[in-house]
């Protein structure tokens, strides 16, 4: 068996993590690599998952690990996935990772993402940063996301973020969007997640 | 437009469903082109499961002259946002609003989507009486199950395709471009196209002269072996494959096992070397084989056999709606479940063997129980049971016989295995238009109430599940499908007064319906 981590761009806004991991077993069965599946009723093709992207975001750094019974080439697998993925999905880079290396939910910690804003957002940002405590409600309870603000700036007319992104915890789009109490500001690009 | 609909979409709930550009969809300039819209008037997740539709934007998009893009209603919460921000009803591929197409062509399958066509057509900024439009509006036209019945649509759709619209959408194309100059006179057009067979133009020519379109050879369609692939998952999410049109059964209440004739089929080479060529460009894990009786097709076994064993290395599997209880073999029901785990369909309809041979439903008890049996002992723990209730002569002795039936069958199959579970899902006869029972009545509300109550307080059984039709849904349903001009005239009051997306429980709203009835009393 051969794990491959392939690193893609996402422009698809509006597709949602259970739609894309659709979209990629089904990228993968239009060509004819030799793909592991799982045992049981319902086979399922081995795919792992980085941390899922909010709806209505895009990103140039989203991760995916593919799993095949054979041995090749990761630029040839990237070149065939290449040739048959939908408009809106382009792969960046595809190259070997060790079977036993940690899955990618397990060793992604934190996800940055930026948007481009024509206003000084300075204030806002300082306000932010200075709080101690952010409320939002999620079903029903109360809960505070200002620790899983990690770094903001605006640099120029880009403005950045970086939030905690793991199993204990992870921004909704909506909280991201809402912080900012700008219309103008209502998605952001996924940039970088480590 | 672009941009507004871009920050309006995060706020709506599945925004997949507006943005198109799925794998295989058709993008063209429209430039010199004539513009065909394809419209549906329910969700992206219905109409994107509609195989007609699918062939039909295949067929027209082949033709270097035409584009043709697609149209779905909106969510109420997305027409909401559209309105708050003015925008007009948009096609998937280049976001243009319907208004700019040539010609509109809506595929109606159920009477429920009948006001949310209004709709539609409301949202687009059209008018909805077509004595109303003039040349400066696209031609509505319609096809689909519903045009069966064409009248209570007749005052707002401009020619009706009754029939296979393989050939005819090509044929209207045709026309349209015969007539282009600086615009087509909407007179002229529709007067020849009323001089096309299995065209309906209503005030021009009559429904009785109207003969119903049939392609003859199936093997002469150009199946799309390319179809979209959705990014969202849609309900009927998968491959699908047309191996028969028609049915060689005579059950007198089905509409579309009377009118497609002569049953025609696909040839067994042809199914298989689409199917592979559809699995390749799409990637689906599922293909399914449609018809109206796939066990009634002579090559099933061999062509089951064949996709299995080349779907099997990729997981994919095969699924045959439709499938006769009376005929199944064990060997097909074992090659569908050679991947997945999935259920078994069986149509008793009727309850006892009197109503049973009364609607000419062509299957004993004998039948329906080794089927039953064939299907657990392949592997299918979950069996799905069909029924009516409100056929013709139908009295209580037949109710009871679909409760005694469950029992037995649910009884034979727990005896082969004690996780073995049925559905009973009970709909209500709906007399359908140029069928044999055309002229029976449909059962009222208290009635369907008194049955559907019969069977909950009798069907008690931890292992049978009862599933039954909304009665207001039913009664609405039989009064568009037989009903003539004056049912029009009830849809648009009903449309006025809110009805929308009447399929779906969560909108379907009786009593509007029931107050636009009243209002029309003195003409029904």
């Amino acid at each position: 068996m051969q794990r491959i981590r392939i690193k893609y761009k996402k422009e698809l806004k509006f597709i949602g993590h259970l739609d894309m991991v659709r979209l990629w077993e089904r990228t993968l069965r239009r060509t004819d690599l030799p793909a592991a599946y799982s045992e049981g009723f319902n086979p399922r093709q081995k795919l792992s998952f980085g941390p899922p992207l909010p709806l209505g975001f895009t990103s140039e750094c989203e991760l995916l690990d593919i799993y095949l019974e054979k041995w090749m080439n990761p630029e040839q697998v990237k070149e065939r996935l290449a040739g048959v993925l939908p408009p809106g999905i382009e792969i960046i880079e595809a190259g070997n990772i060790f079977l036993a290396r940690a899955s990618l939910t397990a060793e992604i910690r934190t996800a940055v993402y930026s948007t481009a804003v024509s206003q000084d957002m300075r204030s806002r940002i300082s306000e932010i940063l200075d709080s101690k405590e952010i409320v939002v409600k999620r079903k029903e309870k109360d809960v505070n996301i200002r620790p899983m603000i990690k770094e903001l700036a605006q640099n120029g007319n880009i403005l950045s973020i970086a939030v905690q992104c793991d199993n204990f915890g992870t921004l909704k789009a909506s909280e991201m969007i809402g912080l900012f109490k700008d219309e103008n500001i209502y998605t952001f690009r996924r940039v970088f997640i480590h | 437009m672009r941009d507004i609909i871009e920050k309006i979409l995060p706020s709506v709930s599945k925004p997949g469903r507006y943005i198109g550009n799925e794998l295989n969809s058709i993008h063209k300039p429209h430039e010199g082109k004539l513009k065909f819209a394809l419209a549906y008037p329910d969700t992206y997740e219905i109409g994107m499961s509609n195989l007609g539709l699918q062939i039909l934007y295949h067929i027209l998009n082949r033709r270097p002259d035409i584009v043709a893009e697609r149209f779905y209603a909106p969510w109420p919460d997305m027409e909401e946002k559209m309105k708050e921000n003015n925008i007009p009803l948009f096609s998937l591929e280049s976001w243009a609003p319907i208004k700019d197409f040539d010609i509109i062509g809506f595929s109606i399958q159920n009477e429920l989507t009948y006001t949310n066509f209004l709709n539609m057509l409301r949202i687009s900024d059209l008018r909805l009486y077509r004595k109303d439009r003039d040349d400066s509006h696209p031609l509505v036209i319609a096809g689909g199950a519903c045009t069966n019945n064409p009248e209570p649509l007749s005052d707002f759709v401009d020619a009706f395709v009754i029939g296979d619209g393989e050939e005819v959408i090509v044929e209207i194309a045709d026309a349209y471009k015969k007539l282009e100059g600086d615009r087509p006179i909407r007179d002229q057009l529709l007067s020849s196209l009323s001089k096309i067979p299995g065209i309906y133009v209503p005030d021009l020519n009559e429904l009785k002269d109207v003969k119903r379109r049939i392609v003859k050879d199936l093997n002469s369609i150009d199946y799309p072996t390319s179809p979209i692939v959705p990014f969202i998952e849609i309900v009927h999410d998968r491959a699908t494959i047309e191996i028969m049109r028609g049915c060689p059964r005579r059950c007198k209440f089905c509409q579309a096992g009377t009118v497609n004739k002569p049953v025609r089929m696909l040839k067994p080479e042809k199914v298989i070397a689409l199917a592979k060529e559809t699995i390749k460009n799409t990637g689906f894990e599922e293909l399914s084989l449609v018809s109206l009786s796939s066990s009634d097709y002579p090559h099933l076994y061999d062509v089951a056999r064949e996709l299995g064993t080349f779907f099997s290395p990729k997981r994919i599997s095969l699924s045959l709606p439709s499938l006769r209880a009376d005929n199944l073999k064990e060997e097909i029901a074992k090659e569908m479940l050679s991947v997945r785990q999935s259920g078994f369909t069986i149509a008793p309809e009727a309850g006892t063997q009197r109503l049973r041979d009364h609607i000419c439903k062509d299957l004993t008890e004998e039948k329906i129980i080794n089927s039953v049996k064939t299907a657990v002992k392949s592997g299918s723990n979950r069996i799905k049971l069909y029924f009516m209730i409100g056929l013709p002569t139908e009295t209580d002795e037949d109710i009871n016989g679909i409760v005694d039936l469950a029992y037995l069958l649910i009884k034979e199959a727990k005896a082969m295995t004690s996780r073995a579970k049925i559905t009973v899902n009970v709909s209500t006869f709906i007399p359908k238009k140029n069928t044999p029972f055309e002229n029976e009545k449909m059962i009222g509300l208290e009635e369907i109430k008194r049955k559907q109550d019969y069977l909950k307080t009798n069907l008690k059984h931890k292992s049978i599940d009862l599933k039954w039709h909304d009665r207001g849904m039913s009664t609405i349903e039989g009064l568009l499908s037989t009903g003539g001009k004056e049912a029009g005239k009830v849809l648009f009051k009903a449309f006025e007064a809110g009805c929308r997306f009447d399929n779906w429980a969560e909108y379907f709203d009786y009593s509007k319906w029931e107050k636009a009835i009243a209002e029309n009393t003195d003409q029904i």
